[in-house]
């Protein structure tokens, strides 16, 4: 009981976007890691469920979400991806989504009173026909340890903590979460899109997800440190490319100018769907005002749920996917939380000074 | 033609004002998805990488010089320039901004602000505008000045024509009297005034301002007026923590008067901007940037005017060493270099090799030695802390010095040898020490930074070295915990640490082809590391067949036959009949294993594969790899026969195969050495099993 009870007072902390202790998040960390693991390649999810896009950080954004959509655990969640960086508090995002996510099943293992341990549970959870898995987190190409260095979560980290052992617990994590998801075997949900090399869900089944994936060699990281100019070395591979592909207008493949992952056109769209099976195929990773927007006749579909992205400079709206049992659709849309009351955190002074 | 029309050299002003080249190469724009928007690209001409990639904002002044240049600021202090070979090029990439700001291409100058260097905005301004005139300094007045500075902060003109009357004025210094009145008086309302025109005043990016500012008698009322937050119910305490809470300490006494007042500034100037000033959002950065480079060259000063001082250094390292020193004076001791290192990343490229060279011909290496060793937690974690400084400045000096003392050190006084003794005995269950020094470790063990060394036999000396007497004490933990059937030790932190030496390891398999290998195969250490397999974590598990994965995708026949003889691959086996066809991250890292030899057509393996496991692969439908694995074989099968039937005394296969394999390999010259000389895994006999 005291684990739950414990856990739950983070939750209501982190719900107040307040840190938790170093070694809570160790603890925390520790559970997820053992829940990601038994995980799959391509998670199963089960209607209804809602479907999220891109956060970046947006804490009081992420809340605003939970406003319309639904608390957890009444409502379903699905999120792709890209929980960090760009905004202030992706540690408290990153957290709370992870904490609620384990919250979950040590509940129900808790109440189960279940005489056997929580691995079991766990595995017994999910081989069940039903996963009452109610929040179900997939990788973005932002949750990398080299991306974060670059693109802030390092650097919140550093700043909150005073150390990067968070830092090194999360993006730990990283490597364990699923690539991608299924709902009720019709819906394909991935943060980019498709890859080349991956034309069946079977294939995706033999990658070893549990890898940082580097899209830019070390030099030019340093390079970006010091002055902000991108410098990328092109990185192929599956994993990556369900990460960092796009759809864009085309027939085929095309070169990515990002530098990773690719271009997909409609025809690669339509071979994939009719050769697993699926109606479509839902992702996020690009920005759209709108908060959502269909791709070739209604194939694929970009969600975007961070509200005036970047620093509040983009003007956009963010927007969920809501499915219900029938998987019938129903967009959500929200705008950015009202002007965030608290500044952001400042580092945490060092008291004894030498120089 | 068109290689010379768009051929630019691409500049930028440094800190000094003067511009550095930062490359030639060729210019375009196009459209970036990241900027969203029309951007300025240069890519080099050496290598094709991206010298700059820059948003044509609509609202830069570019201005066009002398036909073939192109001038602007990246925000208030990063000037670029594009210096073109040809007009005609020059021409284009205007046009090209002048269409996206919406501007006539014959301007020179497509904003009216011009953004020029300081000096000449300075003056421009006495004939465009006039200076701006403050209000008399008077608590009634305080709604007025904030209302003004806040009006200045949108034009860069009316910033610097603030910046010079504030200045001239003696402002500053009256505005921190009101100050005092008003937190007498309990007013309020004035001091949420004095809040924001301060903070607007750290806006305004003037290092004038700054050193009016943070001198020894205004510091403290900044801050004052920085507790003020109108927002907040309370105002914070900044100043009690400066003045109270914050320590000044003295590991060696410092005299020198100035250096001890950049010290203090320095320190409350980092806290003012660490903990005091609301965080800039990005876009925001350069607002700041002056505060910044305050403290930057405050730090530079500070490191130079301690490196200067010959006697300060001396008597630090001659307490650190000594055995008399106490143990908390030597955490001082330890604390102090530490932050002295730290301040030392400020500075530029030559500066820090004199820094490090010094801190090296004092001896800073045999130090750590000693203090890495030590019970203290503070004081070993700043001497990890220090240890990855050097070692992330330069690992050969590390190496270097292991070699020195190979003939005149103890075994277990060897700095490499603490390192390890310090990763596996690290106590922490955290291990956050033991993190850090296989980072260590790993940039001493990396082939990759050995390649600049001038010392041309550091490579092979060092890696002699460490796998002759060091790699026994990293692996000892693995070998202890592995002697039975299934792990010996579960807890934690046993299998934390398991995993990081498995990581290292895998590090050492990927890189250092023939150590390694002579390593395991005397060891036996992949059979031992298969018993992890057995591991009721399953993360511990993921290790172990990631240690052999890196194994097979060396394609070494060597390690194959070892594999196949050691039947290496039962355990794996065992593991996965244990997972029981559940899809989970286990399941899916063998697959791949198997998905990598049926690709890349190890012949052995594959063989082996189908010819033990044929049983437990049939079970196996879900996806196609075992399939295809038996297939491969079966056509490889069919292949023999038909050459056997051509060729009465042909070589069996696996050799065959291993042959092909050893002379496709590009061994460096030294490596093909070395195997020749030490061979010791005749292809009959190979490897010690069971």
């Amino acid at each position: 009981m005291a684990e739950s009870s414990d856990l739950d007072r983070q939750i209501e902390q982190l719900k107040k976007c307040e840190i938790i202790k170093e070694a809570e998040v160790k603890a925390l960390c520790a559970k997820a890691r053992e829940i990601l693991i038994e995980e799959s390649n391509v998670q199963r999810v089960d209607s209804p469920v809602t479907v999220c896009g891109d956060i970046h950080g947006q804490f009081y954004d992420l809340k605003e979400l939970f406003k319309v959509g639904g608390d957890v655990p009444e409502t379903n969640y699905l999120f792709m991806g890209d929980f960090v960086d760009r905004g202030f508090y992706s540690v408290e995002t990153f957290l709370l989504l992870l904490a609620l996510k384990v919250a979950f099943l040590l509940d129900i293992y808790e109440c189960m009173n279940f005489n056997f341990s929580l691995y079991n549970f766990i595995v017994y959870v999910l081989s069940q026909v039903r996963y009452p898995d109610r929040i179900t987190l997939i990788r973005g190409n932002h949750e990398s340890r080299q991306i974060t260095q670059v693109y802030g979560f390092y650097d919140e980290c550093l700043r909150k903590y005073g150390s990067i052992t968070v830092w090194r617990y999360c993006t730990e994590i990283f490597d364990y979460l699923s690539l991608s998801a299924i709902i009720d075997g019709k819906i394909f949900c991935v943060h980019g899109g498709l890859s080349p090399s991956i034309q069946t869900l079977d294939q995706i089944r033999t990658i070893d997800r549990k890898q940082e994936f580097k899209i830019f060699d070390f030099l030019s990281i340093k390079v970006l440190h010091t002055s902000r100019l991108m410098m990328q070395v092109p990185h192929d591979g599956p994993m990556c490319d369900l990460l960092w592909s796009d759809p864009e207008d085309t027939q085929g493949w095309g070169v990515s100018p990002r530098g990773a992952g690719y271009l997909f056109g409609s025809d690669v769209v339509a071979q994939f769907n009719s050769a697993n099976d699926i109606d479509m195929i839902c992702r996020a990773h690009q920005l759209v005002m709108e908060g959502y927007k269909w791709h070739f006749n209604e194939t694929v579909l970009t969600v975007w749920s961070a509200p005036n992205y970047c620093y509040r400079q983009c003007g956009n709206v963010a927007a969920i996917l809501e499915l219900n049992e029938h998987l019938q659709r129903d967009f959500t849309i929200f705008e950015a939380a009202p002007q965030e009351s608290r500044g952001i955190p400042s580092k945490k002074p060092q008291a004894d000074y030498f120089l | 033609m068109t290689d010379t029309r768009r051929r630019v050299k691409l500049y930028a002003l440094n800190a000094d004002r003067q511009w550095d080249d930062r490359g030639t190469g060729h210019v375009s724009s196009s459209y970036v998805e990241r900027l969203k928007g029309i951007s300025l690209l240069v890519r080099a001409e050496s290598d094709g990488s991206l010298l700059l990639e820059s948003k044509i904002q609509p609202d830069t002044a570019y201005q066009k010089q002398q036909d073939t240049l192109i001038v602007w600021s990246e925000g208030d202090n990063f000037d670029l320039a594009l210096s073109f070979q040809e007009k005609a090029g020059c021409d284009e990439i205007w046009e090209k901004i002048c269409q996206v700001q919406g501007k006539d291409p014959s301007v020179e100058i497509t904003q009216d602000i011009v953004e020029e260097s300081e000096d000449e905005r300075f003056d421009d301004m006495s004939d465009a505008a006039p200076p701006i005139e403050l209000p008399p300094c008077e608590l009634s007045r305080l709604e007025d000045i904030n209302e003004l500075i806040e009006n200045c902060l949108t034009s860069p003109m009316r910033k610097e024509k603030l910046a010079v009357a504030l200045e001239s004025e003696g402002y500053i210094k009256k505005l921190l009297s009101l100050f005092r009145t008003c937190e007498d008086l309990e007013n309020i309302e004035g001091l949420h005034h004095l809040y924001d025109i301060f903070k607007n005043i750290f806006l305004l990016n003037k290092n004038a301002l700054f050193e009016v500012m943070f001198s020894d008698d205004t510091i403290f009322d900044v801050v004052g007026c920085l507790e003020y937050e109108p927002t907040l119910s309370q105002p914070k305490r900044h100043r009690e923590y400066l003045r109270q809470l914050a320590r000044f300490k003295q590991a060696i006494p410092i005299t020198n008067t100035e250096l001890l007042a950049k010290i203090h500034q320095t320190y409350r100037v980092q806290y003012i901007q660490d903990v005091v000033l609301p965080t800039p959002s990005v876009f925001e950065d350069n607002m700041l940037s002056t505060l910044s480079s305050f403290i930057f060259f405050n730090k530079v000063e500070i490191v130079t005017l301690i490196q200067d001082d010959e006697k300060f250094l001396t008597e630090l390292f001659r307490q650190l060493t000594d055995e008399a020193t106490l143990d908390s004076k030597r955490r001082d001791l330890v604390l102090f270099l530490k932050e002295f290192c730290n301040f030392s990343q400020n500075l530029q490229p030559q500066g820090k090799e004199a820094f490090y060279k010094t801190l090296t011909a004092l001896g800073i290496l045999p130090a750590l030695e000693i203090t890495l060793a030590m019970n203290d937690a503070q004081t070993k974690t700043a001497s990890i802390d220090i240890l990855t400084y050097i070692v992330e400045y330069s690992p050969s000096v590390v190496r270097d010095y292991t070699l020195q003392q190979i003939n005149n050190t103890e075994q277990d006084q060897m700095l490499v040898n603490v390192i390890v003794a310090q990763l596996v005995g690290d106590s922490d269950s955290e291990l956050g020490g033991a993190v850090q020094l296989a980072g260590v470790l790993r940039l001493l063990l990396d082939p990759e930074n050995m390649l600049a060394s001038v010392n041309k036999s550091e490579k092979t000396d060092f890696l002699n070295y460490f796998y002759k007497n060091s790699i026994g004490t990293l692996i000892a933990p693995l070998l202890a915990n592995t002697i039975g059937e299934r792990p010996a030790r579960e807890d934690y932190r046993t299998v934390q640490l398991l995993g990081l030496i498995l990581e290292l390891l895998s590090f050492c398999v990927e890189h250092h082809t023939y150590h390694i290998k002579n390593c395991i195969l005397n060891k036996d250490l992949l059979r031992r590391i298969l018993v992890l397999m057995k591991s009721t974590h399953t993360f511990l598990v993921l290790c172990a067949l990631r240690f052999m994965r890196k194994i097979i995708a060396l394609k070494d026949e060597f390690y194959n036959r070892y594999i196949i003889k050691g039947n290496l691959f039962t355990p794996v086996f065992d593991a996965f009949v244990r997972n029981n066809g559940r899809y989970n991250l286990l399941d899916s890292a063998i697959l791949e294993m198997f998905e990598f030899i049926k690709l890349e057509d190890i012949k052995s393996l594959c063989s082996h594969v189908v010819e033990n496991f044929s049983k437990e692969l049939e079970a196996i439908d879900y996806v196609q790899t075992f399939k295809a694995l038996k297939l491969r074989y079966e056509q490889h099968q069919d292949k023999l026969k038909d050459r056997d039937r051509a060729t009465i005394d042909s070589v069996p296969s696996i050799l065959r195969n291993s042959r092909y394999r050893r002379d496709q390999r590009q061994l460096d010259e030294e490596e093909e050495l070395w195997f020749n000389e030490e061979e010791e895994f005749d292809e009959g006999e190979a490897i010690i099993a069971q």
